[in-house]
């Protein structure tokens, strides 16, 4: 599952494709305080993007794609570095 | 040959049968849209699959042919004849083409000329006969962006205004200055995504980070966000800003999609020459600015530089001047223009953003376009003289057997089979010395037991020869294209040009298109014999814990019937696969009918019925040659002109109906025409005059009978010999043909009514029976269809007529022909101890004749191969079959052998 | 995981090449004969990421093909490419319409193809 939903926090993983972007709306607007953990997330498709815009929703972890995280971090608040980001990097999966 | 190019020119020639078929179709319903849509999708797929190979000659053709069937289909152009015959000529050239493919591997050069004047006959009808003439294709070639700007100086500073261009980093700008000073063009490109655009299957987000030359890029919100409650997820609001490096046709390229979607500005490199910091107005700037202004002035921009330099070190790299300052230094780097160096300085002593909009300084370095350095693609490797062609086919090939003679037992014979076909190869190249190395080579190997000297030998000398080490496939297409081959496509005036595909050759029959229940049932019999074969393992576990010999025989017996059951269920399975319908031989009959009947002036209809009568493949084959010289009989002897019959009181169109049919174990085809017939005294003239029959026995012979003899050799009923049906041949030639597969040809003909001929052949002929016969002690098989019984005389009831032998058999003479004769043994016949002779009466002509063997055996099924290479020449023989025990059996031709 | 692309033309030929290529380049290749025996696949439980359609096709062209795969669940957002030539400019549009993502024009080149499926499949 490239979206995954622990707590209060949406892990993309690898590839979040186009049909997540309904479950994200969904769980954004039943968590308020939802934080963002893109980590092991290598794209992610910008119907979730602009979900995530609309819902201002903060990052604790950019991605470890250096280029994706050049465009993701103008678009979204980071909260207080109270958590350590240190998402399991999982390997890129080849095509 | 490639498998795809297998594939394409199987599937091209069931497209040219079509096309073929189709434009036929038309031209007795030009209305039929059916038909046109079928047509022009074969033309359409069949010019798309030329496209994906090298064979720019077929895809011009089949191109203009798709145009015009287009014009055709949207009635901007009417169907008629003229255009079919254009259309099939091209057909026609077409299918040359795919047989010079499937021969030589490539087409050769000489065909680019007809194919030019083809297409453009083809295209020809376009032009004089469409009034309005409209766009064949409006390629709106993916209309280019809203493009704001083209390169007129005053449209440079329409670009972005410098409050979006400072959302790029710094660092990211003077890398885009340096890109363009280096001879990039820079582009300022927004791309708003159609807010439909995910239904497309779109993700302008993925498109935009694979822009190429991109360096910087981000994404915004069109407008506020609703909340989320009202939140469309799949409404695409988002727009990209992005920086590029990278030409227009580039941009164009990538965005060939969504070009409605893009405003692209072209970006001077100027215009992102904006500091950023704190502290923008201050007096060290002004002050170095003043001095700086002076410097430049007097042209001392060694001394601006070191200024500038130190000004640098001394700025806090956080503050806006330094950031000019970085700026200042990378433009007297890169060699800016000194009026863009003057506006820095003016702006830095001003303390204001520059307003590049201002200068008219022109930014050479955003226009200037690199060129790239073109290399010359590759050398071409020597072609190789055609003569020499094969025998480096050969020397290719024997890297591929050597490359697999690794770890075979029977290694050293594969080093020595192929080291002779190398010397003899490099002897004919004219290489004589050169088999020395081979020698060694040999040796080496031998002595290595690995065949890798050998094919390091033989790369040598293929990379000495310039041929790719890789594949004799290769070595064949380098067949130099304009090698002296005749021209086939030479034009005798008024032929068909291409016609030998229509009436000569059978369309490439390598292929064979098998229904897939046929294979299915197939597979299903490969599956039961798996399983029974499976049972044998145990029975031979039984044998060996003892069981009775007895018991074990009649195990034995009953697996074996299983087995035999399966065997004959695939060998039934197995023919039904190579069983093809009729309609592989008449299909051509349409065109050849309308092409010939066209060129004599005459009408004919042509009626085709039992096309979906099957036979095995051989037999269908066998069928076609004698059909089509019947078939061009009739168009030419057979059928009167529309003026005589007119006058005879007929139809002006002549028919000609083909019908196929099968009953019980053979197929019967039937050619029938209304035609003039055969008149039996013309035959009973020609017969004499020809010294084919004497006056008395013309006399004699009945009507059918004197009909008949247009099958005796060197009989030709023509008054000349036509250009047409006559290329020498007879009605003989097709009777031979036919005998060949067991077949027969009878005719019948009422003078000013018709003829018809009747074919009837055998349906299959993969399987044949067989007596197995001793002789001088060697095994013979003689085809049981031919045999009519077997007999034993008595030596004694064997006379002598004149030099030859004989016996009365059931009170007729039968005359004797001992085997050993006929096949030159010099052997006596041998009795058996009641001093009997073994006689083989078989069938001969309408008589019968008694072949004296040594003795019968049994007799059996065989798979018949023909004999191949030299012994294929020898008429004795129908070829060979492979025997239960491993022994290969003769299987003699008695007809040519008696 | 290999991304599964359906390839739709009636031409063996065309199918046979762009299957190849393909599969040379680590995609999986599903292939169907016309768009009635594509929409049969995918209504049978086939998944694409990518589907990639001729448009002149017996029984059902590339149009309606497009326009039904729209309809299943699952494919409202797969990409769809369309094999045409250069002359069927306007096809190319047309089908855009219906929801085509873009096309790719025959004849196609081994690099073309998987350039284009690099652009328009995220992840492959």
């Amino acid at each position: 599952m490239a979206l995954q939903f622990v707590d209060s926090c949406a892990h993309f993983v690898d590839t979040v494709g186009v049909e997540e972007a309904e479950v994200l709306l969904d769980w954004l607007q039943k968590t308020p305080d939802a934080v963002i953990d893109f980590g092991p997330c290598t794209h992610v498709h910008p119907a979730n993007l602009q979900v995530l815009m609309a819902a201002n929703a903060s990052v604790r972890a950019w991605p470890a794609e250096t280029r994706l995280a050049d465009w993701l971090r103008p678009l979204f608040p980071t909260p207080e570095p109270t958590v350590a980001p240190a998402p399991k990097r999982k390997r890129r999966k080849a095509a | 040959m490639n498998p795809l190019l297998t594939q394409f020119l199987s599937e091209a020639r069931d497209f040219l049968q079509s096309i073929a078929e189709k434009l036929m179709q038309l031209e007795s319903a030009p209305n039929d849209n059916e038909a046109m849509n079928e047509l022009f999708r074969a033309v359409h797929t069949l010019k798309g699959n030329s496209g994906l190979f090298d064979f720019p000659e077929m895809t011009r053709v089949l191109h203009a042919g798709e145009d015009l069937l287009d014009a055709v289909r949207e009635e901007r152009l009417a169907y008629s004849r003229a255009l079919a015959d254009q259309l099939l000529d091209a057909m026609d050239f077409v299918g040359m083409l795919c047989d010079e493919i499937e021969s030589r591997g490539a087409i050769g050069a000489q065909h680019a000329s007809v194919g030019a004047e083809l297409a453009a006959a083809l295209r020809e009808f376009m032009t004089s006969d469409s009034d309005s003439a409209p766009d064949a294709a409006p390629a709106a070639p993916a209309d280019l962006a809203r493009a704001v700007a083209s390169n007129t100086p005053d449209s440079i500073f329409l670009a972005p205004p410098a409050e979006e261009l400072l959302a790029i980093p710094e660092d990211i700008r003077r890398a885009a200055w340096q890109r363009a000073h280096d001879g990039a063009s820079l582009y300022w490109l927004c791309y708003t995504p159609d807010e439909q655009c995910f239904f497309q299957g779109e993700d302008p987000f993925f498109l935009a980070q694979q822009t190429p030359g991109l360096l910087w890029g981000r994404i915004t919100a069109r407008e506020a966000w609703p909340p989320l409650a009202e939140l469309d997820a799949y409404r695409c609001l988002l727009r990209f800003d992005l920086l590029l490096a990278i030409t227009r046709a580039e941009i164009d390229q990538h965005f060939r999609y969504v070009p409605e979607q893009l405003t692209l500005t072209p970006l001077p490199a100027l215009a992102l020459v904006l500091p950023v910091g704190d502290g923008k107005d201050s007096a060290e700037g002004e002050d170095f600015a003043s001095a700086a202004l002076h410097q430049l002035e007097t042209g001392s921009l060694d001394a601006l530089r070191h200024a500038t330099t130190v000004m640098l070190e001394l700025a806090s790299p956080q503050r806006w001047l330094a950031s000019a300052l970085r700026w200042l230094l990378l433009l007297l780097d890169t060699h800016a223009a000194r009026g863009a160096v003057r506006l820095l300085l003016e702006s830095i002593r001003d303390g204001a953003t520059p307003d590049w909009r201002q200068s008219g300084t022109a930014d050479a370095a955003a226009q200037a376009t690199p060129a790239p350095p073109h290399g010359d693609p590759d050398t071409p490797a020597a072609l190789l003289p055609r003569a020499n062609e094969v025998a480096w086919e050969i020397l290719a090939w024997q890297g591929e057997v050597l490359a697999q003679a690794s770890r075979v037992a029977a290694l050293p014979g594969h080093l020595h089979a192929a080291a002779t076909t190398l010397r003899n190869c490099l002897r004919a190249l004219g290489r004589p010395d050169d088999t020395r190395r081979v020698d060694e080579a040999l040796n080496e190997a031998l002595a290595t037991s690995s065949a890798a000297p050998l094919a390091a030998c033989l790369q040598r000398f293929l990379a000495e020869a310039g041929a790719t080490a890789a594949a004799p496939v290769a070595a064949t297409a380098a067949a130099p294209a304009s090698s002296p081959v005749a021209t086939t496509a030479s034009d005798g005036e008024g032929e068909p040009r291409f016609g030998r595909r229509a009436d000569d050759l059978l369309p490439g029959s390598r292929t064979l298109k098998v229904d897939q229940a046929k294979i299915d049932r197939l597979m299903n019999l490969i599956g039961e014999m798996v399983v029974a074969k499976n049972a044998l393992p145990y029975l031979a576990a039984r044998a060996e814990s003892g069981s009775s010999a007895r018991e074990m025989a009649r195990e034995i017996k009953a697996q074996h019937a299983v087995i035999n059951r399966i065997a004959e269920e695939m060998h039934d399975a197995i023919m039904q696969v190579r069983m093809l319908p009729v309609s592989f031989v008449f299909q051509r009959f349409p065109r050849l009918v309308r092409d010939i009947s066209r060129k004599l002036g005459k009408e004919v209809s042509l009626v085709v019925e039992g096309e979906d009568t099957e036979a095995d493949k051989n037999v269908i084959e066998a069928l076609a040659d004698p059909l089509v010289h019947i078939v061009r009989n009739s168009l030419d002897h057979g059928l009167e002109n529309p003026q005589e019959r007119i006058a005879a009181g007929k139809a002006a169109a002549g028919r000609i109906a083909l019908t196929a049919r099968q009953e019980a174990d053979r197929v019967l085809i039937e050619v029938r025409d209304d035609g003039r017939g055969i008149d039996p005294a013309h035959i009973r003239r020609k017969a004499v005059e020809k010294g084919i029959i004497d006056a008395d026995t013309a006399h004699r012979i009945s009507d059918q009978e004197a009909i008949n003899l247009v099958f005796a050799a060197g009989f030709s009923t023509a008054e000349q010999v036509s250009d047409l049906s006559g290329r020498g041949v007879g009605m003989d030639v097709v009777r031979d043909a036919l005998e060949k597969v067991s077949g027969t040809v009878t005719l019948e003909s009422e003078v000013g009514v018709g003829t018809c001929l009747r074919l009837s052949l055998p349906l299959s002929m993969a399987v044949n029976q067989v007596m197995v016969i001793e002789s001088d002690g060697q095994a013979f098989g003689v085809a049981m269809d031919c045999v009519v019984e077997t007999v034993r005389l008595p030596r004694s009831s064997v006379h002598t007529i004149k030099d030859s032998l004989a016996a009365v058999l059931r009170g007729r003479i039968v005359p004797l022909r001992p085997l050993n004769t006929l096949l030159g043994i010099e052997a006596p016949p041998l009795c058996n101890e009641a001093d009997e002779l073994a006689v083989l009466i078989v069938r001969h002509g309408s008589d019968n004749v008694g072949v004296i063997v040594d003795d019968f055996r049994q007799t059996c099924d065989v798979i018949l191969k023909p004999l191949d290479g030299i012994l294929d020449a020898l008429p004795g023989y129908s070829g060979s079959a492979l025997m239960g025990d491993g022994s290969v059996l003769l299987v003699l031709n008695l007809k040519e052998l008696i | 995981m290999a991304k599964t692309i359906l390839v739709v033309d009636d031409s063996a030929t065309m199918l046979m090449s762009v299957k190849t290529t393909l599969e040379m380049n680590g995609f999986k290749a599903e292939t169907a004969a016309d768009g009635l025996q594509a929409l049969t696949r995918l209504k049978g439980g086939l998944k694409a990421d990518l589907i990639i359609t001729d448009v002149n096709m017996p029984n059902m062209n590339g149009m309606d093909l497009i326009k039904n795969v729209r309809t299943l669940p699952g494919y409202r957002f797969t990409p769809i490419l369309t094999l045409t030539t250069e002359s069927q400019a306007t096809k190319r549009d047309e089908a855009k319409k219906l929801g085509a993502t873009g096309w790719l024009v025959k004849p196609v080149s081994g690099a073309d193809l998987i350039k284009v499926i690099k652009q328009v499949l995220p992840g492959a």
